[in-house]
């Protein structure tokens, strides 16, 4: 075989993965992995000092995490819970999934808006791989919440925290434009509150 | 530059998202900003660890500096970052710099704490040196596909791209130039 042969071929293999990935848009975290029953994510109830809507935002974030315009509304049914309360216990691997308002392990500064870890699986006698945990921590930068006026500098907080959830569930990022799933949004964009019809696909993929 | 694409096409498969985080995106103007030095250099050893509260993991990287590019540098700087692995405990997340001993690297370094630096916005602030069959040595974005990227003031983002170290380095001493950044 030539090498310009091997060359074309090395060409075609990875033209056909783009369009493969491309098709089938969606893509799942790896190795694939599911919850065994619906998470429940702990929403910190201390809320974040940026946001003004009265409520430091912890019931709105609580409550896109579980609309039905987002994930729960997919077609699977509910697949996440969340509800406010303390965080204090915050820990990392403990099987709580939490969403910490305040990075109380200091790995989310400078321009990190939000990180979510999703290392936590592990594999189930069937050769399936299962999630046990998940969490959540978002910066001291600037959020603003649905309804209020956003300046150019803030993100609406239920966007990033539908978009995060996603990765707790075990989906990873898209080509489609307008997903929640989609890896680049701008500042006063809600629109990643809302899941799309890739997103959904997504889940029920899963669930 | 064919097989370069190649090989980069390939880097960016095996790539794939592994978490995700989310982070606003920064140019190489805001990344000089924020950093203390941008340096060449090799990574010479890594170690992973559990951080005095005991609730992360950590993960320091020596790095020996071949050449400082912006500002001043020890001949090897340690670098931390957050996740790795200790006794099969893993902890993961997307856009966070990751090392790997022998690679080489340009990284944007952070002001350094109790002699520790980090990298200076993340993935944004790391990028891979790859040589061509021709010898010719190109800078490779590290941001993955994992992350998140936000953006301000109705800002485009653009993924970056690769390119030949030489003209990499050039563009971004004129940068600091132009700010007014590491003029000494």
């Amino acid at each position: 075989m030539t090498k310009t042969r091997i060359i074309s071929l090395s060409a075609f293999f990875v033209i056909s993965c783009l369009v493969a990935g491309s098709l089938s848009a969606f893509v799942l975290l790896s190795p694939r992995r599911t919850w065994d029953s619906d998470p429940n994510v702990r929403v910190d109830n201390r809320g974040h000092s940026s946001i003004a809507d009265g409520d430091f935002g912890r019931t709105r974030t609580r409550n896109a995490i579980v609309s039905s315009v987002a994930w729960n509304g997919a077609g699977s049914g509910t697949v996440v819970n969340a509800t406010v309360a303390s965080v204090a216990s915050f820990q990392l691997g403990d099987g709580i999934p939490m969403l910490n308002f305040r990075d109380p392990i200091g790995v989310c500064g400078g321009n990190c808006l939000a990180a979510t870890f999703t290392g936590y699986y592990t594999q189930r006698s069937n050769g399936t791989w299962r999630i046990f945990d998940a969490d959540i921590v978002t910066s001291n930068r600037n959020w603003a919440s649905a309804g209020e006026a956003c300046s150019g500098t803030e993100f609406f907080i239920e966007g990033v925290m539908v978009h995060e959830v996603g990765h707790l569930l075990g989906i990873g990022h898209t080509n489609v434009s307008g997903a929640t799933m989609f890896p680049s949004v701008s500042t006063c964009n809600n629109g990643p509150a809302s899941t799309a019809a890739d997103d959904e696909n997504a889940v029920n993929n899963l669930y | 530059m064919k097989r370069l694409s190649i090989v980069l096409s390939l880097f960016v498969l095996a790539t794939l998202p592994l978490g995700a985080s989310t982070f606003v995106a920064m140019d190489h103007a805001e990344l000089i900003a924020n950093s203390e030095a941008v340096v060449q250099g090799t990574v010479l050893k890594v170690h992973s660890f559990w951080d005095p509260t005991g609730r992360v993991v950590m993960t320091e990287a020596l790095v020996r500096v071949e050449e400082t590019i912006l500002g001043e540098a020890p001949s090897i700087v340690r670098v931390e970052t957050f996740g790795g692995n200790v006794d099969g405990f893993r902890v993961e997340a997307a856009g966070f710099p990751e090392f790997k001993a022998g690679e080489r690297m340009l990284l944007f370094l952070s002001p350094e704490k109790a002699g520790v630096a980090r990298v200076a916005g993340y993935q944004f602030g790391q990028y891979h040196l790859r040589r061509d069959k021709a010898g010719v040595e190109f800078a490779v974005p590290a941001l993955d596909l994992g992350v998140n990227v936000v953006t301000e003031n109705g800002r485009r983002f653009a993924r970056p791209q690769a390119l030949r170290l030489d003209t990499f380095k050039n563009q971004l001493r004129e940068t600091a130039r132009r700010s007014g950044r590491f003029e000494n």
